[in-house]
């Protein structure tokens, strides 16, 4: 409230002061003078002669831009150069990413010729029993029957001794 | 000045001798506005070489469109003053500004009527805050307006005219003593 009446006051000695009509004011006609005073009071200033600056002639920017741009072009292949001399970090995925591409491997190997020959070898396999296995059966029957073999011969060799007997 | 905004566009493209134009047109003003702060010749020439010379190396920052060239150097001074006296305290004192009767032309009783309350408008000014002296230096002295003086002290048009209100009201009350 009080600043709102000190603005509409100000205002109106504002609009005074502009029209130089300061004597109308209530509060403020006894500053009239004083204004003038101030007035005076400039051409009280002491005068000075202005003292030579050197300013120093700048390049123009159409003069400065060749060689900005040739810097910083230089800069950038720098930059690259050393760049593709770096080794470069495998970046850590994100758990969501590495789910994604995880399914994705899977479909992709699911439909590999890789993955249908493994699937292929391991039917083979289960089809056909091992050759190995079917050596070792073989040996096992021939033992046995060479061991019976060996049987049948003592037998033979016992009857002749019991028929010569 | 014949067409500043040529010269002004000139002496942003770094072409010297525009700038030292601009120099020669608001030297004498500039210089003004700094004597009245510090009252001291020698310190005010100095601060004035400081300020054209940081207006030179910016220049190319200016921008016609917010504010006059005027206001601009204006700001650059005022800002001036204040680094200087951040270090310095201000020991202001317009000793040096004296009424000079027998140059003054007047009646002997006139003058002797004027020497009085130049005396007094000279102390009344001395004895206002640094903001208030400001802006009556600026709009009654260097004859600013009121929008050139808010782009100066970067506060608006409305407490350029509080501050100036504010202030006639204590050189009043100075007055009526």
């Amino acid at each position: 409230m009080i600043f709102s009446k000190e603005n509409k006051k100000a205002k109106e000695l504002d609009k005074l002061i502009e029209k130089k009509q300061l004597k109308n004011s209530k509060e403020f006609a006894g500053l009239s003078n004083t204004l003038d005073i101030l007035q005076f009071l400039k051409e009280q200033t002491p005068e000075i002669e202005l003292k030579p600056i050197y300013f120093a002639e700048k390049q123009s920017k159409k003069l400065n831009l060749v060689p900005k741009l040739a810097f910083s072009m230089a800069v950038v292949l720098i930059v690259f150069g050393i760049l593709s001399f770096l080794p470069v970090k495998e970046k850590k995925l994100s758990g969501l990413n590495q789910k994604a591409i995880a399914k994705e491997l899977e479909i992709i190997n699911q439909n590999s010729p890789i993955k249908n020959l493994e699937i292929n070898q391991k039917v083979k396999r289960a089809i056909s029993p091992s050759k190995n296995l079917e050596g070792l059966q073989i040996d096992a029957i021939q033992k046995e029957s060479n061991s019976l073999k060996l049987d049948l011969q003592k037998k033979q060799e016992i009857n002749d001794l019991l028929n010569n007997l | 000045m014949k067409d500043e905004k040529e010269i002004i566009k000139q002496a942003k493209q770094g072409n010297a001798q525009a700038f030292s134009l601009i120099y020669q047109e608001y030297g004498k003003q500039i210089f003004r506005f700094i004597y009245w702060r510090t009252s001291d010749k020698h310190l005010s020439e100095d601060i004035l070489q400081e300020v054209f010379l940081k207006a030179w190396d910016n220049i190319k920052n200016y921008k016609d469109r917010s504010f006059s060239i005027r206001a601009w150097l204006y700001r650059i001074a005022r800002n001036t003053i204040i680094d200087y006296y951040r270090v310095k305290k201000p020991t202001v004192s317009l000793e040096e500004i004296s009424f000079d009767l027998a140059s003054s032309h007047l009646e002997a009783p006139e003058a002797t009527n004027i020497k009085i309350e130049f005396e007094k408008a000279k102390k009344a000014i001395e004895s206002l805050p640094e903001i208030q002296k400001e802006v009556i230096v600026l709009k009654f002295i260097e004859e600013l307006s009121n929008k050139e003086i808010a782009k100066i002290i970067q506060k608006s048009e409305g407490a350029v005219r509080i501050i100036q209100f504010r202030a006639l009201k204590k050189i009043k009350e100075i007055f009526k003593k």
